[in-house]
């Protein structure tokens, strides 16, 4: 079970390419997608989701042509994109129904299926209640829920937990953990805590393009010896800044302890252990640089 | 536009935030480059230049547009060229161009940009004038491109070369002008007033403005000019003294006076006699029926600031469910036998037909969006069909039904892009041969209940002829609600065509119009038209929705 994506590319009339020269092949276990906005992210994901067909490349399921066969793939796809909307008249139960008979799913099992996924995305009690009265964390776990309608074999997530609360976050990140045994799951996030928790492989997009294609380990053992903290006073930091990449500051009175990334460190920094955070910082300021 | 207004606004020095000529001009500026930007504001131009031109028929050819006195018309020169198009122009604002402009309240409602701006010392009538100048100056856009071209089609036409721009110009400040500031007030007065802000709004100025063109007493000279909406009255009783002034015979003619376009093959060799008429001579009594739709502009404009909620309610307020529909069978939590510890606990749903199921719930859509009142209407139709004569059912009452469901149907195709639910939709398997055959079966549906108890008592008369008509739109209608939806990706188009058919066809019984097949005889060609153009809609909306599906 595979996705290819072969020198994939995409070009808006008047935008340039969002996406260019993009080569990847997906298999089954949960790769976090990052990047920075405008990188490309969402244009890839909903390539792969057939919603959107590619300028150049092409994306290949199990050796099948999306571009010929976009169905073969659908069969088995589920999708969240990032701007999911409901029907504000369905309630809950009615527009998973719906969603599930597009899906083309028998409606006595599906019925079934809806009552344990509202159950696990903790909507039980509000599945009566019409979607329009929804909270957006509330409409974003509809969401979850309907992209796991027909027990996906690939899983295209596209900022799953925007709106959830911190409680909600750690239960979507425990149920993707659970659903990636066999399943190609694909989740593009800005929070690298989520990538971090969840995926074993780490892909890193920048202007359209692949950065980083790695483990987590394999990207922090790249980043390893380029992390520094080093503790300036407040009015220095603007200076650090402009030298070095800052991530992470903390004030402590008129002192701040900053965070940075770089190959050369400021005198006093001290060497500390990189988090994915910092090796996203140190790929995407490779890239910068290269560009 | 909406970010950029936002931002222009936030961007003032708080110490000049309060709106400023020079700031509202901005505003404006900035909603104008938006709205000119949008693919409507084309399609709407080019229809405009594309009837201005025809407007002007040339000598031979097989139709009339105004004619005074049965015979005559003014010779095209500089002022009956610039004249004529300006009321067309003011027409055209009036019928088409409201609904163009209507909505950008709603849109920043919409949008979330009119907190940000509720939130800023814009005040209220401010905002609502710079929205209200918007939209004239959209339409004032337009009215420069068409006098251009207006320009130009008099040298083509030849009867009178000679150019005179205030001639040809000036009719666009007093007539079209007036006319373009009232619409556009309105616009934002039906987007401050609730009620009015959706379909119903649509249909509302439809017939408001049937209203305000019948009580101008365009062909009657003794009416008070006060009526005059168009300013074609005022223009039509000058033409009118100069012909009389310069063809004394004329008034031998009968009085009458026509206006739109009547085809006659006999018209190519039948030319109209022309005299000369130079332009308005504006007197005191008929500039002043310009003043009152400048005058309602204002109060318009006082109304719609009076109506405005500054933004405070939600966008998207929580639907309420009609009181009887419940969709799909209510099931319980204990029908869950088992729950689930872990994802990988789920049953897993069968795949199977999903016709059924996707039928039922695209009926459901449809059916649920509507208020108890509306279910209240229908039920009172159901029991005209069943009470009254047979003859003012199919007369009267069928054509209501028909007209009743089209708030229904304008959801049809593009429901999708409203409630962003595509990307999920299009990304199941078959988007196309899947969902869209349902939906549009469920609006046939509609259309069938609309009428069923008419159509029982038709069949039980043996009336099969009528029982097919009504099916046969059945079929039409929805697949001009899904196309019309899917290629516009708005509900505006359907409901402002489908206005226009019902009120020709059923209701003004234009054979050719009369979709519903009921009210009057229906030649062997139109059963064949129709059945064509349901085809027809029904392909181009599957290759729309193909589009969109990968786009």
């Amino acid at each position: 079970m595979q996705l290819v994506l072969e020198s994939l590319g995409k070009r808006y009339p008047g935008r340039g390419w969002a996406l260019s020269e993009f080569t990847l092949t997906l298999a089954p276990g949960v790769t976090g997608l990052l990047g920075p906005n405008g990188a490309g992210k969402s244009t890839l994901m909903r390539i792969l989701a057939t919603v959107a067909a590619p300028s150049a490349g092409r994306v290949l399921w199990n050796g099948t042509d999306l571009a010929r066969s976009p169905d073969s793939l659908r069969e088995v796809l589920g999708y969240l994109p990032q701007d999911f909307g409901v029907y504000p008249q369905l309630t809950a139960l009615e527009f998973l129904d719906y969603i599930a008979a597009a899906k083309g799913l028998d409606a006595k099992s599906a019925r079934q299926r809806i009552e344990q996924l509202l159950e696990l995305v903790n909507l039980t009690d509000a599945r009566h209640r019409a979607l329009g009265g929804f909270s957006g964390g509330m409409r974003q776990r509809v969401g979850i829920a309907q992209a796991l309608l027909n027990d996906p074999r690939v899983l295209i997530v596209d900022e799953p937990t925007a709106g959830l609360d911190p409680e909600e976050r750690v239960r979507f990140r425990n149920l993707l953990g659970d659903l990636a045994g066999e399943r190609i799951v694909l989740l593009s996030t800005h929070i690298v805590s989520d990538v971090e928790a969840t995926a074993s492989r780490i892909v890193m997009m920048g202007q359209g393009r692949l950065l980083a294609d790695a483990t987590p380990e394999s990207l922090l053992d790249r980043a390893r010896g380029r992390v520094w903290e080093c503790d300036v006073p407040a009015a220095d930091v603007e200076a650090l800044r402009a030298r070095h990449l800052v991530g992470a500051t903390l004030r402590r009175g008129d002192r701040v302890l900053a965070r940075l990334v770089s190959g050369d460190p400021p005198a006093g920094a001290r060497s500390v252990e990189p988090t994915l955070e910092d090796a996203y910082l140190d790929v995407q300021r490779g890239s910068a640089v290269a560009n | 536009m909406a970010l950029a207004l936002s931002l222009s606004s936030a961007a003032l020095p708080a110490s000049t935030r309060r709106a400023g000529l020079g700031t509202l001009l901005r505003l404006v500026l900035a909603d104008v480059l938006d709205r000119t930007r949008r693919p409507g504001y084309l399609v709407s131009l080019l229809a405009m230049l594309w009837l201005g031109q025809h407007m002007l028929p040339p000598h031979g050819a097989p139709y009339r547009t105004m004619v005074l006195h049965d015979v005559y018309r003014p010779v095209y020169n500089a002022a009956w060229v610039g004249t004529l198009t300006a009321m067309l122009t003011g027409m055209w604002f009036a019928l088409i161009g409201f609904y163009q402009v209507k909505g950008s309240v709603e849109r920043d409602r919409l949008t979330g940009v009119g907190q940000v701006l509720a939130a800023s010392r814009l005040g209220s009538l401010n905002y609502l004038t710079v929205r209200m100048l918007g939209n004239a100056a959209v339409f004032a856009s337009q009215a420069a491109m068409v006098l251009v071209a207006a320009l130009i089609q008099q040298q083509v036409l030849g009867e009178d070369r000679r150019v005179d721009l205030w001639a040809s110009g000036s009719p666009f400040l007093t007539i079209a002008a007036p006319m373009a500031f009232m619409v556009s007030a309105a616009a934002v007065l039906f987007d401050c007033v609730r009620p009015l802000r959706g379909g119903f709004g649509n249909i509302a100025w439809f017939f408001l403005f049937g209203f305000l063109m019948a009580g101008s007493g365009l062909d009657q000279p003794g009416s008070s000019t006060w009526r005059d909406f168009s300013g074609a009255r005022v223009i039509v009783g000058d033409a009118r003294q100069v012909l009389l002034e310069a063809h004394p015979d004329a008034a031998r003619q009968p009085q009458r006076f026509s206006m739109g376009a009547n085809f006659n093959p006999r018209y190519r060799d039948q030319p109209l006699r022309t005299f000369e008429w130079r332009g308005m001579r504006w007197t005191w009594s008929a500039a002043a029926s310009r003043l009152p739709w400048l005058v309602l502009t204002v109060a318009m404009l006082l109304l719609a600031h009076a109506a405005f909620d500054r933004f405070a309610t939600a966008p998207r307020p929580a639907a309420g469910r009609p009181f009887f529909w419940r969709w799909p069978g209510r099931a319980s939590r204990t029908e869950t036998t088992e729950l689930p510890r872990a994802a990988h606990d789920l049953v897993i749903a069968r795949r199977g037909s999903a016709a059924v199921g996707l039928l039922r719930a695209e009926l459901a859509l449809l059916l649920k969006s509507p208020s108890p009142w509306w279910y209240v209407v229908v039920a009172g139709l159901w029991i005209a069909q069943l009470a009254a004569p047979l003859k003012a059912v199919r007369e009267i009452v069928l054509p209501l039904a028909s007209f009743w469901p089209a708030l229904v149907w304008s959801a049809l195709g593009q429901r999708e892009r409203r409630d962003a639910t595509g990307a999920v939709l299009f990304s199941c398997p078959r988007p196309v041969s899947r969902q869209l055959p349902m939906a549009w079966l469920a609006g046939a549906i509609v259309m069938l209940l609309a009428g069923a108890p008419a159509l029982l008592r038709l069949a039980g008369s043996g009336e099969w002829v009528m029982v097919g008509g009504w099916a046969l739109a059945a079929t039409f209608v929805p697949a001009l609600a899904l196309c019309s939806g899917i290629w516009s990706g708005g509900r505006t188009l359907f409901e402002v065509l489908y206005l226009f058919a019902w009120y020709a066809g059923p209701m003004q019984r234009i054979d050719w119009l009369d979709y519903t097949g009921v009210t009057t005889a229906r030649s062997a060609e139109l059963w064949l038209i129709y059945g064509v153009a349901t085809a027809g809609l029904l392909l181009l909306s599957a290759l729309g929705r193909a589009r969109q599906a990968r786009s």
